[in-house]
Order: structure tokens, then C-alpha cells, then sequence
């Protein structure tokens, strides 16, 4: 038992933190934006090697690399990319890359002509790359989105290599880890908020009200975390129970830090909509990867 | 990061639990009335058990050798308490004297109370209960009015405890006195024998179980100095030495495992752990599962000698919402079983969740302080 990350995965977080913290900022220009877009800054990313760092640092290398980045206000596809192909032995895949199923609606997150998508065929995993039937989709679902109008199937290859449960489970990693980041990012803008919005005289962070059920939030966020580490670690065993925690981590957080921003969080003025847009998108996805209550024990 | 146990670890866990298994009788969950810890046959049988575990270095391992332990790390001080509980703690309330009296002891002891308590509490020979609510200092202890004044050299104390655990067998109680002025400063503790003159107490009957509550009235009860631990008026350094020692308390999250365990295989044979029933039992144990490791990394900062931090604040909050699921869980699904009587195991725990936001001081203190030392929100003017 030990909760202490390795001298390599410390070094990971210092270097990740260093470069979220630069890319925190929104332009003024960009405020009401539905989402900000971040293909450059993947490119980036990809270029100095981010999305080989589980080959090194394993599932938890690539959890602590989408807690990281996922952490900016920038829709950046690195989950798929950097934690579910790697581990299925997908190499050099077009990006973004998405996950679609057969099963759902023909719409996910980054599916765009110039990446590819990994779908759900339910008893096998294809791939359908840069295909010319994807037309992006505008919603203000804080992602680039997009649809694909066609017969998937005969869109797609089949992957024989790839166990669809495998996939199934690490699609699950991916999207908990995405939304345990999310669900922090959403809880540290509102704790800042809270801390400087005076109201009655005083910060409203101040009021034992706002404090319990903040205090709630980062218990749920905190366990959604570890829970998150130690499916990573122990080879995706496990990921369910984080996948449920996270999910209910995300209802939380959702509706207290939208009570605790008031209006000024309605608005496309203030970044808080792009955590709610991700959370509610975020939490649709684990939901859907808990098929029919399937039980954990 | 690593979440698997060493070798050495689950040889001691097995080593335990065999212990165990050899001593508990067949009829155990039935002859405890549903793991009750505070049950007649419970108390009788841990007055046996206890030195039996002392002497095969089962019940203070992780004491300094000098102290009559065995050194060992704050892991397997807890992997023999989860086995415990998972038992139904036959040890019955050995909590207060091994993990709050014998610590604070060692620290704040002087060599004769060292001497008169320390072996005995080792031996598993002592019972502790600890003084410190009154029917108006719950939450805000540092409020209570029990009062110690001296007279000639000794100390006369006047004044009533509240919600006392295991008041009525203990020994010896860890009693919270007023000496000096208003608020923490003004506080001693004494080390005080419960047949000292004076003392009175009565059980108040609880859902949580027999003995689990009683009141403590103390009338004019004469103690000597050498019954003070630590300085006059200078309690509350001990109080926060030993809550940061022990403040995650017991490992409730196997005590509800334990209970969805056996209801799920109830629910599983009548046929009846449909979609929706497994999805709730799922949030449920997976919620357990978060307050576990937010109790190991407790006691792996433990281990690490790390500063106090917040993590504790966070695993029991953690621990009081994996008890509401699993208590919601059974309430939902088990309730008839319940009334039915069926199952001793399910009842216990369905009774001890009641307790797990209140007992140790009221969660809400433990949300105050998340929010002030991790979240660092500002107090109110």
C-alpha cells in the first residue's frame, strides 16, 4: 500500500501543472465561445511525446496526463488518444480521435473528417478514419462534436485484435478520468468565486451554508480520485466503482457550483459553462458505460 | 503508488483472523445479539479474549517494545483492526485504552502513571471510557462545565458526562474537568477510577446497542493530583495530540461491506437483485470502497511520519456517506429482513450507521474543517 507517486510520475504532474497553469487564461475575445479550441495545443502535446507516456508511465502516467491537461479550459481530445489506443496497441491513429457506438446516436466528442473514431459494433471494436460522412455539429456542449450521417459499419474496419471488453473498460478509465478532472476544475473556479464575491458583508465562501456543501464536493472529488488511481494502477480493476463515484461526484459538483455562481454562471461571459457543458456531457458518457446497473461486486 | 499488500502484511492479516477463528464460538453473531459490542456475552468474552490476545502480540503490536508492543507500523495496527471488526470486535471497547489512553500515556504520562497503567492496558486487563461530552458541550467541547477545584492538594469534581461509551464495565474513565477559566485553557484531564466515591452512572437505552451510551454523574468526587495526565488547565494539547493519532477512528467501511455482502446474497437467492437493486447496491459498496482508501492514506501519511492534514477530514466524511448509501441500500431492500430479525450480521450494521455522523464529534465539525484547511475558505467575521 503506498499513496506516494514515483520520483517519475512526481515529475510528470510538476511539468503537466506548469504547463496548464500557462494555458489557463481565455481571451476576451473567446469568452463566450462555446468551446475553445484545442487541436494546437494537442499538436503540441503529441509532438513532444505526451501521448506515448503510458509506454513509461503505464495507465496511471496516462490518467495523471488527462487529469493535467483536461484541467485548461481548451477541449483537448487526449483521453482516446493517449490512454485507450496506446493500451489496445493502437499506434498512430489519426487525431482526434473519438469513441462512438453502434448502439447510440451517431454523434461524440473531436469526431471530425481529419481524425478517426473507435466504435462499439457490441461484440467488436472498429475504426472509421477521416471519413468524409462526419459533419461537424454545433451544440453548446463545450466540445467540438460531430455527426456521422452514413452506414457505419461499412464506414468502418474491423479491429480483430482489439477485445471489445478490454476497450469497453478503458473507455470507461479514459472518460473518469476526463470528468474527475473536470469536476475539480469546476470546484477550484468556485472556490476562488466564492472566496472574493461579497455579499451581506462578506465573502458568501464565509457562510458555514456554502462551506458544508463545498466541503461535501471535494469529498466526493477526492474519492472519485483515488478510486481513479487505483484502477489505473491495478490494471483497470476496479474501474467501475470509480466510474460510479465520479458519476455521482459529477451531480454533485454540477448543481453546487452553479448555485454558488448565481447568475453570473448562466452566462457565456464566464467560464463556468464550459465545466457545465463538459460535466453534463461527461456525465451522459459514464452513464451510458454502466450498462443497465451492472453491479460491481 | 501501490495498492497490494506486502507479504508480510496478509501473513499477519491471516495470522489474525485465524486467531480469531479460533476462539469466537460457532453461535457467535446470535450469543453478540448482531456483533454488539457493548453485549453482556460481548464484555464477558473480551475480558478473556483481550489478555489472550495480548499474549500472542495481537493487541498493542504497534506500541514501542518498552511499552509492551512490538514496533510495528501503523498498517498492521490497522489490518487488526478491520479484522477485528470484521469479527464483530471481540474485543469489545478496548478502543479507548489501547488507542487513546496508552498513547496518550506514553506521551503525556509520568513515570508512575506509566508504570501503574501502561503493562495493564498491554495485558488487556483495562477498560477505558472516556469523559469528555456533557448534555451542553457536544460538538463545542471546549464548552463543558464540569468542574475541578482543588482543596488541599487534591481536586474535587462536580458535574455530569453525557453519551459515554461503555460507562458502566470501564475500569477507568478519561474525565475532561474544568480547572481553569472559559474555553480551552481552562481544561485538565484525569485519569479517574469508576468506583471512586461519588461517581454515579446510568445506561441510557440506544438503537446503537447496549452500553453504547450512558450517563456519567460525578458529585463531589475527590481525586489526587497523581490522577491528572498532562498539565493543569493544559487538556486540549492532549485532546489534539491524540484525535490527530486516532481520528479516522474504526474501519466502519467493513462493517457495511460486510452487510451488503450478506444482503446481496439474500436478495440474490430470492431472486430479487434485479438491475435497478445491483446499480444502488453498486453506488453503494463502491462508495465504501472510496472511504477504504481514503483511510489508507491516513495510515499510509501515518507511516510516513507526514504532517496532518486534511485527508483525515476527508475519509471520515467519506466513511459518512458510504454509510447513508448503505444504509438506504438496506432500508430499500432488507427492511423486512430486518424486522424479521433474519440476519444478526445486517441488523448490527444497519444500527451502527446510524452513529457514524455523529459519534467521534458531529460530521459537520469535520466539514468545517475541510472547508477551512483544504479548501482554505475564509471564516465568517
Amino acid at each position: 500500500m503506498d499513496f506516494d507517486f514515483t520520483e517519475d510520475q512526481g515529475l510528470l504532474i510538476q511539468t503537466l501543472e506548469r504547463w496548464a497553469a500557462d494555458h489557463m487564461e481565455i481571451d476576451a475575445n473567446d469568452r463566450a465561445a462555446t468551446y475553445l479550441p484545442g487541436e494546437t495545443l494537442a499538436a503540441e502535446l503529441a509532438e513532444q511525446g505526451y501521448f506515448d507516456v503510458s509506454a513509461e508511465l503505464g495507465l496511471l502516467g496516462a490518467v495523471l496526463l488527462v487529469d493535467k491537461v483536461c484541467r485548461t479550459p481548451w477541449a483537448i481530445e487526449v483521453a482516446a488518444s493517449a490512454l485507450v489506443a496506446p493500451m489496445l496497441n493502437l499506434r498512430d491513429l489519426p487525431r482526434p480521435l473519438a469513441m462512438l457506438s453502434v448502439n447510440g446516436r451517431p454523434v461524440a466528442r473531436f469526431l471530425s473528417t481529419q481524425g478517426a473514431a473507435l466504435v462499439d459494433a457490441g461484440d467488436h471494436v472498429r475504426l472509421l478514419r477521416n471519413n468524409a460522412g462526419i459533419q461537424p455539429l454545433k451544440n453548446p456542449y463545450a466540445y467540438p462534436f460531430g455527426l456521422f450521417d452514413g452506414d457505419l459499419l461499412a464506414a468502418s474496419e474491423r479491429l480483430d485484435d482489439v477485445p471489445v471488453a478490454a476497450y469497453r473498460r478503458l473507455r470507461q478509465l479514459a472518460v473518469t478520468a476526463e470528468a474527475v478532472s473536470a469536476v475539480q476544475a469546476a470546484l477550484d473556479l468556485t472556490v476562488e468565486y466564492v472566496k472574493t464575491r461579497v455579499q451581506f458583508g462578506r465573502a458568501i465562501g464565509s457562510f458555514q451554508a456554502v462551506q458544508h456543501r463545498l466541503a461535501e464536493c471535494s469529498v466526493m472529488a477526492h474519492s472519485a480520485q483515488l478510486l481513479l488511481y487505483k484502477a489505473a494502477v491495478d490494471n483497470l480493476g476496479g474501474t467501475q466503482m470509480a466510474a460510479i463515484v465520479t458519476h455521482d461526484a459529477i451531480k454533485r459538483v454540477l448543481y453546487e457550483t452553479n448555485q454558488f455562481h448565481g447568475a453570473i454562471g448562466l452566462t457565456l461571459e464566464y467560464p463556468l459553462h464550459l465545466w457545465t457543458y463538459r460535466l453534463r456531457v461527461l456525465q451522459f458518457e459514464l452513464a451510458s458505460g454502466m450498462t443497465g446497473g451492472e453491479g460491481v461486486g | 503508488m501501490d495498492f497490494t499488500w506486502t507479504d508480510d502484511q496478509i501473513a499477519f492479516r491471516q495470522r489474525v483472523r485465524s486467531f480469531i477463528d479460533d476462539r469466537l464460538p460457532a453461535e457467535w453473531e446470535h450469543l453478540t445479539e448482531g456483533l454488539d459490542v457493548g453485549s453482556d456475552y460481548t464484555v464477558a468474552f473480551s475480558r478473556k479474549f483481550c489478555p489472550e490476545l495480548a499474549r500472542a502480540g495481537l493487541l498493542v503490536p504497534h506500541w514501542p517494545s518498552e511499552y509492551g508492543g512490538l514496533n510495528a507500523d501503523a498498517w498492521h495496527h490497522w489490518i487488526l483492526n478491520e479484522e477485528m471488526i470484521r469479527a464483530g470486535e471481540p474485543r469489545s471497547y478496548q478502543y479507548m485504552s489501547v488507542n487513546w489512553a496508552g498513547p496518550a500515556l506514553m506521551r503525556y504520562g509520568t513515570p508512575a502513571q506509566k508504570a501503574a497503567f501502561l503493562p495493564r492496558i498491554a495485558a488487556g486487563t483495562l477498560v477505558f471510557c472516556q469523559g469528555f461530552s456533557e448534555p451542553n458541550a457536544g460538538s463545542d467541547l471546549a464548552s463543558l462545565r464540569t468542574s475541578a477545584r482543588q482543596d488541599g492538594a487534591d481536586w474535587i469534581v462536580s458535574g455530569q458526562k453525557i453519551w459515554t461509551s461503555a460507562a458502566s464495565f470501564a475500569d477507568y474513565c478519561i474525565l475532561l474537568a474544568r480547572t481553569g477559566g472559559p474555553g480551552r485553557k481552562g481544561l485538565t484531564m484525569f485519569l479517574v477510577p469508576m468506583e471512586t466515591p461519588g461517581i454515579e452512572v446510568r445506561v441510557i437505552p440506544s438503537k446503537m446497542g447496549a452500553r453504547a451510551l450512558h450517563e456519567v454523574f460525578l458529585q463531589d468526587v475527590r481525586l489526587s493530583p497523581a490522577t491528572i495526565l498532562g498539565e493543569v488547565n493544559d487538556a486540549w494539547s492532549v485532546v489534539s495530540h491524540i484525535l490527530h493519532y486516532e481520528r479516522i477512528g474504526i474501519p466502519r467501511y467493513i462493517i457495511s461491506l460486510h452487510a451488503l455482502d450478506r444482503a446481496v446474497k439474500l436478495l440474490k437467492d430470492d431472486g430479487a437483485f434485479g438491475a435497478l437493486v445491483r446499480a444502488q447496491e453498486a453506488r453503494a459498496r463502491a462508495m465504501c470502497e472510496a472511504a477504504r482508501l481514503a483511510c489508507y492514506k491516513v495510515v499510509h501519511a501515518r507511516v510516513k511520519d507526514a504532517a496532518p492534514s486534511a485527508a483525515t477530514n476527508l475519509a471520515r466524511i467519506a466513511l459518512v456517506m458510504a454509510d447513508r448509501l448503505v444504509a438506504e441500500f438496506l432500508g430499500d431492500h432488507i427492511m423486512d429482513r430486518l424486522i424479521g430479525r433474519e440476519d444478526p450480521v445486517i441488523a448490527g450494521a444497519y444500527r451502527r450507521t446510524s452513529a457514524t455522523g455523529i459519534a467521534s464529534g458531529a460530521a459537520e465539525i469535520q466539514l468545517d474543517l475541510i472547508a477551512r484547511t483544504h479548501l482554505q475558505l475564509p471564516r465568517a467575521a
